[in-house]
């Protein structure tokens, strides 16, 4: 996808030059800023600026708060100063480097060629004003104005993922498009990426908001502030969760307009995606008729819609899901203890204590934290039986209560074992043509990512494929009767050994041969056949 | 018997131009959705956000009603106003003539007025979640000192019009929001 064409041929460094090799404008300009080289800081930089730009905006926000601007001001001052340093300095390498890219390197002046592209002009767009500022006297709020400017330099890293967007989807339907862009995919590229991290960038906010509304001093000083986090929240939510009910059709098994829309509905993200928005218009349409404040805390559900992102949660139903009925069973013997344990608890200490054990579902308080270890003391018992019996039941209890933590633990472990296996057997698949793709490197990536496997440990499991894929190609130790039962091997093999029989009748010394060979003791009739076969071949060739 | 095939054949042929076009009619019905919904979205927002003001508003009445009262404690420590005299000219210093200097055209809440419902009063006893009428209320409790050892150390509760004030009185302001329920905004005495 990142492959650059210059005059229809693919340019892609797999790896940045090492110093000392190249000068130090080129070497610098590959570590930093090529976007065809794999393996250099190019990403990393993108990703740095535009979470510098985000903090920015945020920092712009948060100065009309006068009760968080004030004991912080200066806080925010040295904020811009740093932004604005760090702003200046990548201009300052994006000019210094100018002659190293491709876009502007057959310029006559190349320098100028960037200083006077569009991406330049913003990126001097979101600093000048600042230094401008020095010498003129400019308004302060003017100045706040022109600083928003910066959001303009996230069209750095939004146009090339646009323009890559329109590649990938060219002659698609809009109804195709969307779903490139909300769905993960090969049409997807970095713009869908992007719509995700915009979305968690959300998620993350929203929630934050949720919890410091909790807090009655900041609810009070940010009123107005978190009733517009919340609206532009629920906007940016309600849009993404139609444009995935509107494309959903496009994803296979959810075809059908209709019948298709409505199992997506009830699927568990779509429904966590409609349970984040859903308080909000709840409590505008209904709070005339009820109370609806306590729908707020399930705002706080907007933090599934993180689960998407993670293959964790995914990994933790399969493994309930498999070791359900072992679960339900222990479930089952704890119910049954924690029941017998509160029956016996009101038996015998009822008449002692008629007010902490009044009845057996009340005594169930006490059996529980009892039975879990957790003890909190206000309730025990004061009978000679009775604490005997708690003396029993916690130590049963100990052992009951880890079971099924002890089971979810060491399924998960397996799951994350046989996800890892599967890992293994696809590589072999991969391995199958002796080298990987750019497009099987990315689902490694990907799989390795989500199975929390690091790189040695990826290069490992490659290299046990490679291993025993030319383990499998190497068939010369199969015995007869294996190869008899796989003709594609038993075909390769006989052709070898065909192979070296021509090669011993070309490099032998014919007459000695022949006189060997015409041995009856030495040879069949078949195998004299066979020679003379070969020597007329090798003759005549 | 009717012959649908013509009619059938249209149809297909539209599916079949639908099915080639990039863009279609029901994807330009779904964007005039999503605008609507999107419209919907924003003017709840500016509902909740005229809201947020008139809280804002209440909370600005209660904020002159604590600058007023540590105006006086600060005259009071330089010995310039007797807080009792200043907030309750009643002679008998009671609540309900200290809501009437509040009031009054020279007190702190002279000019306001119940951003929710200008017709209710500014100044009230208490916030009340099943009555939406208490919302924009300002409302001042009395600090009463607990037993030593106690927490918390004084437990406010609503004044009655008749209870007598006594100087350094704590003091609790709370203003009732959109859905009535009290935000503490200070605590002053007298």
């Amino acid at each position: 996808m990142n492959d650059a064409t210059q005059g229809g041929v693919h340019h892609k460094h797999h790896a940045p030059p090492d110093w000392g090799t190249v000068s130090f404008r080129h070497w610098l300009y590959r570590w930093l800023l090529d976007t065809e080289t794999e393996g250099n800081h190019q990403a990393a930089v993108d990703r740095f600026i535009a979470l510098l730009i985000v903090a920015n905006l945020a920092a712009l926000f948060f100065e009309h708060v006068p009760a968080i601007y004030g004991p912080y001001k200066d806080w925010f001052h040295w904020f811009d100063i740093v932004s604005i340093a760090i702003f200046t300095v990548e201009y300052l390498t994006r000019f210094y480097l100018a002659p190293e890219d491709p876009e502007f390197a057959n310029r006559k002046n190349p320098r100028l060629g960037y200083a006077s592209s569009p991406f330049a002009l913003i990126d001097l767009a979101a600093i000048l004003p600042f230094y401008l500022a020095a010498f003129i006297n400019i308004d302060l709020r003017m100045l706040r104005a022109l600083r928003l400017l910066r959001i303009l330099k996230l069209f750095r890293v939004l146009i090339p993922a646009v323009k890559e967007f329109k590649t990938l989807n060219e002659g698609r339907t809009f109804r195709q498009k969307v779903h490139a862009l909300v769905w993960p995919g090969e049409f997807g590229g970095r713009l869908h990426d992007y719509f995700d991290t915009f979305i968690m960038i959300w998620v993350v906010v929203s929630v934050t908001a949720v919890l410091l509304e909790s807090v009655a001093s900041i609810h009070y000083v940010l009123n107005l502030e978190f009733i517009i986090l919340d609206t532009i929240a629920v906007g940016v939510f309600t849009l993404e969760y139609l444009l995935r009910l509107y494309s959903v059709v496009e994803t296979k098994g959810f075809r059908h307009p209709i019948a298709g829309r409505l199992r997506y509905v009830k699927t568990g993200n779509a429904l966590v995606d409609l349970l984040a928005v859903l308080p909000f218009f709840l409590e505008a349409f209904l709070h005339h008729l009820f109370d609806l404040r306590f729908l707020r805390v399930f705002r706080l559900l907007r933090l599934l819609k993180l689960t998407k992102y993670t293959g964790a949660t995914s990994t933790l139903v399969i493994v309930v899901k498999r070791e359900w009925p072992v679960m339900a069973a222990a479930t089952f013997i704890m119910l049954l203890l924690v029941v017998l344990t509160a029956s016996l608890g009101y038996l015998f200490e009822h008449e002692a204590q008629p007010d902490k054990f009044e009845n057996i579902p009340a005594s169930i308080y006490w059996a529980v934290i009892t039975l879990a270890s957790v003890g909190y003391g206000d309730i025990s018992p004061v009978t000679p039986v009775g604490r005997f019996m708690t003396i029993i039941l916690a130590l049963l209890g100990i052992g009951i209560f880890a079971i099924p933590a002890a089971l979810l633990s060491s399924a998960f472990s397996d799951q994350l074992r046989i996800e890892r296996e599967t890992l293994a057997n696809e590589l072999y698949v991969m391995m199958a043509d002796g080298q990987i793709s750019t497009d099987e490197q990315e689902v490694i990536d990907r799989e390795a990512k989500r199975l929390h496997l690091s790189r040695d440990e990826v290069n490992r499991l490659i290299e046990k494929a490679r291993r025993e894929r030319e383990a499998k190609d190497d068939h010369t130790g199969l015995t007869i009767t294996k190869l008899v039962e796989r003709p594609e091997i038993a075909i390769e093999r006989y052709r070898e050994l065909v192979g070296q029989m021509r090669q011993i009748a070309l490099m032998v010394d014919k007459s000695s041969m022949d006189k060997l060979v015409d041995d009856p003791d030495r040879t069949t009739a078949f195998e004299r056949r066979i020679w003379k076969s070969l020597r007329d071949d090798t003759t005549k060739s | 018997m009717r012959n649908t095939e013509p009619f059938l054949a249209l149809q297909g042929a539209i599916l079949q131009q639908d099915r080639t076009k990039h863009f279609t009619s029901v994807d330009a019905l779904f964007l005039l959705f999503l605008l609507a919904v999107l419209i919907g979205v924003a003017l709840i927002g500016h509902l909740s956000y005229g809201e947020g003001i008139k809280t804002e508003t209440a909370k600005a009445n209660a904020a002159q009603l604590k600058d007023w009262f540590d105006q006086l404690e600060a005259n009071s420590a330089k010995g310039q106003t007797n807080p009792l005299e200043a907030c309750a000219d009643d002679g008998e210093k009671t609540w309900e003539g200290c809501q009437a200097a509040l009031l009054s055209e020279k007190g702190p809440l002279g000019s306001a007025k119940n951003p929710f419902d200008a017709a209710q009063p500014v100044l009230g006893a208490k916030c009340d979640r099943s009555d939406l009428s208490t919302r924009g209320l300002v409302v001042v409790e009395k600090g009463t000192p607990a037993p030593p050892g106690a927490p918390p150390a004084i437990s406010f509760g609503p004044m009655e019009n008749g209870e007598k004030l006594s100087k350094d009185l704590p003091l609790r302001i709370l203003v009732c929001d959109k859905g009535a329920y009290a935000l503490k905004v200070a605590e002053v005495k007298l």
